[in-house]
């Protein structure tokens, strides 16, 4: 069931009704039936999957904190390290079982390659294991329970359902956002009221959502010709500069489309979820990119590894000039970024390419004195316009994985220095160029006033109209291009 | 964790204002397309995951109806139809013979074979109710043709079926909606080859006949591989099985041949075995049905000067072929071996 089905329309529509005729637990019950519901619609193997890895966190948090609170009595003196061994041991079960699922290709595909450089006999078969869609982000969602268990940062009182609900509730369950435990969990005992603001902000969320994904993702990702990832060779500079921003729009509206609806539709229950963009592209480094870019990976990414990292390394130096305090974290953080991305080199290569960026950012701040800061130089110094152009080949590297090998991507960026000449045809510009203009318009106001609902700040008239545009857009989109799957549902 | 929800009044009167505005626009764009100035700039209308030359078919037949013209008769089939089949020729030969008015569109769409045929002739059976449909066939139809899946699935032959659905409904009740089809169509087209494929079929004629001149090589290589028609398909028998059941629609139906060039049959290996195996397949299920299948590639109607190539005839061919088909068609009818209901066509 497709988020932006009618399927997917009606079954919210039917939740939402018992929802607010439900008293208070009952909505709990309700929430976690529906999710599960919800992913059996997928595959029924993907809910046993998800059941699993619920039992089991919930008993080993119960085991944890017992064992913290018998550390942290006064009786005990302090932290001893039993606790954070069984801690780690929960990180690593949960890990292994995403490494079981999702990268067991990418090592079986690189351990058979090393036995046949090796001469043996290929003998391993390799194993076929389907992904359960959505299991990369409810299982870093199980890991940040764990930790903040440890940590205490969570409600003694959360139970069984609790949980569950945390890891399988539906709006997020399949691409996010990843929503940290120790922020989530409170917000299911909260008392919240369903509005009028808050159904407006939510019915909004969710049509900037489609207009995101149907009107603008769908249209360009169909638009994209059908070799330019695996011939790019074959396209001139500026078709190849062309059809990778497009890809790029593209990519980002997807995701971007499906965390609006996501947030939209759990906002109707009144379950508040994280934003997981802000205007990226607005950005005027990579750290800050990655700020507003797939925030709440991000966001997981500095909490559970860049600053236990950060913390680790400072017990050697505690300089923060130190250069291996600036690049190790940043660097590891990037590289684990990439492999959670897929299970290839490329998402490795990319991922330490961005680390490496990242940290020389970090050491730029770190050594320029404050007075020498590039914002403080006028827009047309060389130094600006040289970090703007580092800053847009850097934008050009982010979605390079996603589609093109390590090959592929050497052929793409020689192709795009050597072949200048004119495209043959532009005649394949044209739809896509129009998708650009929402696309635009919609990052640009929100950019513009920091504000993403900034719409239902505008003159009751010009909402309505706003309103018609986005439904008859939305409509003629649909019957324009076949829906495509949203990219980082396969995560 | 209690949860309720609480609306106050006045609510939703964004959302009621859009609605409005909403249905204003698309009424005014309903309108405007309707505006005969405006559709003469428009692309003929389209119909969705189907070919361009079908939509133009359609367009062409529904542009007669809609002038008040009476279609007397429908005829289906492929590229061979399209180029083949001149109505004008028919009407005339018809009139000689029984000097009475007889009015045809031809309705080939390109690659179009018997089971694309079939859902065709469903859907013009229901929204123009012809006295007569003419299938015509060949050996070469036994496979699937091109478009004949897009067509059977698409919404609006599904809608006209009886298997309602959103989007046959709004193609076959809104024209700005099969408007804006066709334009988006038209935007999508990546590459001047398309693009000239895409505006070809402009050039078909009211009656749907689109005429090539001249010739052209033959290139006999492409008829080397004709393996898939050496046996007769179910698909293609169901589907035939499936026009003659128009016939309770006070629909006559009638199979004719379309021929290839002579030399052409000849010089194609096994080519007349296929087509007896065709001819076979299809007497099967004709028997007793009370519709005819006239055999023609035995019968050297069109001349070897009549030929564009081996596959088409050009417009001298079609006037040559069709005539023929009016005469035999009058004289049928004259002695009463064919028998034409009186029909009750009415505007889509």
């Amino acid at each position: 069931m497709s988020i932006t089905s009618l399927a997917f329309a009606g079954f919210v529509l039917a939740v939402l009704m018992l929802y607010y005729v439900l008293p208070g637990k009952s909505q709990k019950f309700l929430l976690l039936a529906a999710s599960y519901i919800f992913y059996i619609s997928w595959d029924w193997r993907f809910a046993i999957t998800l059941a699993l890895v619920t039992v089991f966190n919930f008993f080993f948090s119960r085991s944890l904190r017992q064992l913290r609170s018998q550390e942290t009595a006064p009786s005990a003196g302090g932290r001893s390290k039993k606790g954070k061994r069984l801690l780690w041991l929960g990180i690593l079960i949960n890990l292994a079982a995403l490494l079981f699922f999702k990268q067991s290709g990418f090592f079986l595909h690189g351990f058979q390659a090393l036995l046949s450089r090796l001469g043996f006999p290929n003998q391993i078969g390799i194993l076929e294991i389907l992904l359960p869609v959505g299991m990369s982000f409810y299982i870093l969602q199980a890991i940040s329970f764990l930790v903040d268990t440890y940590q205490n940062q969570i409600p003694a009182t959360v139970n069984f359902m609790d949980l569950a609900l945390y890891l399988a509730y539906f709006p997020k369950l399949l691409s996010g956002p990843i929503e940290r435990a120790g922020s989530f969990l409170p917000k299911l005992s909260e008392r919240v009221v369903v509005d009028n603001q808050r159904i407006t902000e939510s019915i909004t969320r969710i049509l900037i959502g489609l207009v995101r994904k149907i009107v603008i993702a769908d249209v360009l990702a169909a638009r994209i010709p059908a070799n330019f990832f695996s011939s790019p060779s074959t396209f001139s500079s500026i078709e190849l500069i062309f059809w990778w921003i497009a890809y790029i729009i593209s990519l980002y509206n997807d995701f971007a489309g499906y965390t609006s609806i996501a947030r939209g539709v759990s906002g109707l229950f009144g379950i508040e979820l994280s934003p997981n963009f802000d205007n990226p592209f607005f950005s005027t480094s990579i750290t800050e990119l990655w700020n507003h870019w797939h925030m709440s990976l991000s966001q997981w990414l500095r909490n559970y590894v860049y600053m236990p990292l950060s913390r680790y390394m400072l017990r050697f130096n505690q300089s923060g000039r130190y250069l291996p305090n600036i690049i190790v974290p940043a660097l590891v953080t990037m590289v684990l970024s990439g492999l959670w991305h897929g299970e290839s080199w490329n998402f490795v290569l990319w991922g330490a390419l961005m680390g490496i960026w990242i940290a020389a950012e970090r050491i730029r701040t770190v050594y320029r004195p404050a007075g020498e800061n590039l914002a403080n130089l006028p827009p047309w110094h060389p130094r600006r316009i040289f970090s703007w152009a580092g800053f847009l080949i850097v934008i050009f590297l982010i979605a390079i994985p996603f589609k093109f090998d390590i090959a592929n991507s050497i052929v793409f960026w020689r192709s795009l220095v050597t072949n200048w000449f004119p495209p043959p045809s532009l005649l394949g510009w044209r739809l896509p160029l129009i998708a650009f203009i929402p696309a635009i318009f919609i990052d640009w106001i929100q950019f513009g006033k920091h504000d993403e609902l900034i719409f239902i700040r505008w003159k009751p008239i010009v909402q309505s109209v706003l309103l018609a545009l986005c439904v008859l857009l939305i409509f003629l989109a649909f019957h324009a291009e076949p829906p495509q799957q949203f990219i980082y549902q396969g995560f | 964790m209690e949860k309720s929800i609480h609306i106050n009044r006045p609510f939703g009167k964004v959302g009621l204002w859009a609605c409005l505005g909403l249905l204003l626009f698309i009424g005014a764009a309903e309108a405007v397309v309707h505006i005969k100035p405006v559709q003469a700039q428009l692309l003929a209308p389209g119909t969705a995951n189907m070919s361009r030359s079908f939509d133009i078919q359609l367009d062409r037949l529904n542009a007669r109806v809609e002038q008040g013209e009476r279609i007397d008769c429908i005829f289906i089939g492929s590229s061979r139809v399209l180029h083949g089949v001149d109505p004008n020729a028919i009407r005339k030969a018809y009139s000689n013979i029984t000097g009475s008015d007889f009015k045809c569109q031809n309705f080939g769409v390109l690659g179009m074979g018997m089971k694309g045929s079939a859902e065709t002739a469903g859907l013009l059976a229901k929204l123009y109710h012809p006295r007569l449909i003419i299938i015509g066939t060949g050996f070469m139809d036994i496979g699937v043709g091109l478009p004949d899946n897009a067509i059977a699935e698409s919404p609006i032959v599904r809608y006209n079926s009886g298997d309602f659905n959103f989007d046959g409904w709004i193609t076959s009740s809104s024209l700005a909606f099969r408007d804006y089809l066709a334009e988006i169509s038209y935007l999508a087209i990546d590459n001047a080859h398309t693009q000239n494929d895409f505006l070809l079929y402009n050039s078909t004629k009211p009656d749907g006949f689109l005429p090539l001149n001249g010739h052209k090589a033959d290139n006999l290589q492409n008829w080397n591989n004709l393996n898939a028609h050496n046996k007769i398909k179910t698909v293609f028998t169901r589907s035939v099985k499936k026009i003659l059941a128009l016939k309770k629609e006070n629909t006559q139906i009638l199979f004719i041949e379309m021929p290839l060039r002579t030399s052409t049959f000849k010089a194609v290996p096994h080519a007349g075995g296929y087509r007896r195996v065709f001819e076979d397949g299809i007497n099967s299920v004709l028997q007793n049905s009370g519709s005819q299948m006239w055999l023609t590639q035995d019968l050297n109607i069109v001349p070897e000067s009549g030929w564009y190539e081996s596959n088409h005839m050009n417009v001298d061919g079609a006037e040559t072929f069709s005539t023929w088909v009016g005469e035999q068609l009058g004289q049928a009818v004259k002695d009463g071996s064919l028998i034409l209901p009186e029909g009750s066509q009415t505007n889509p």
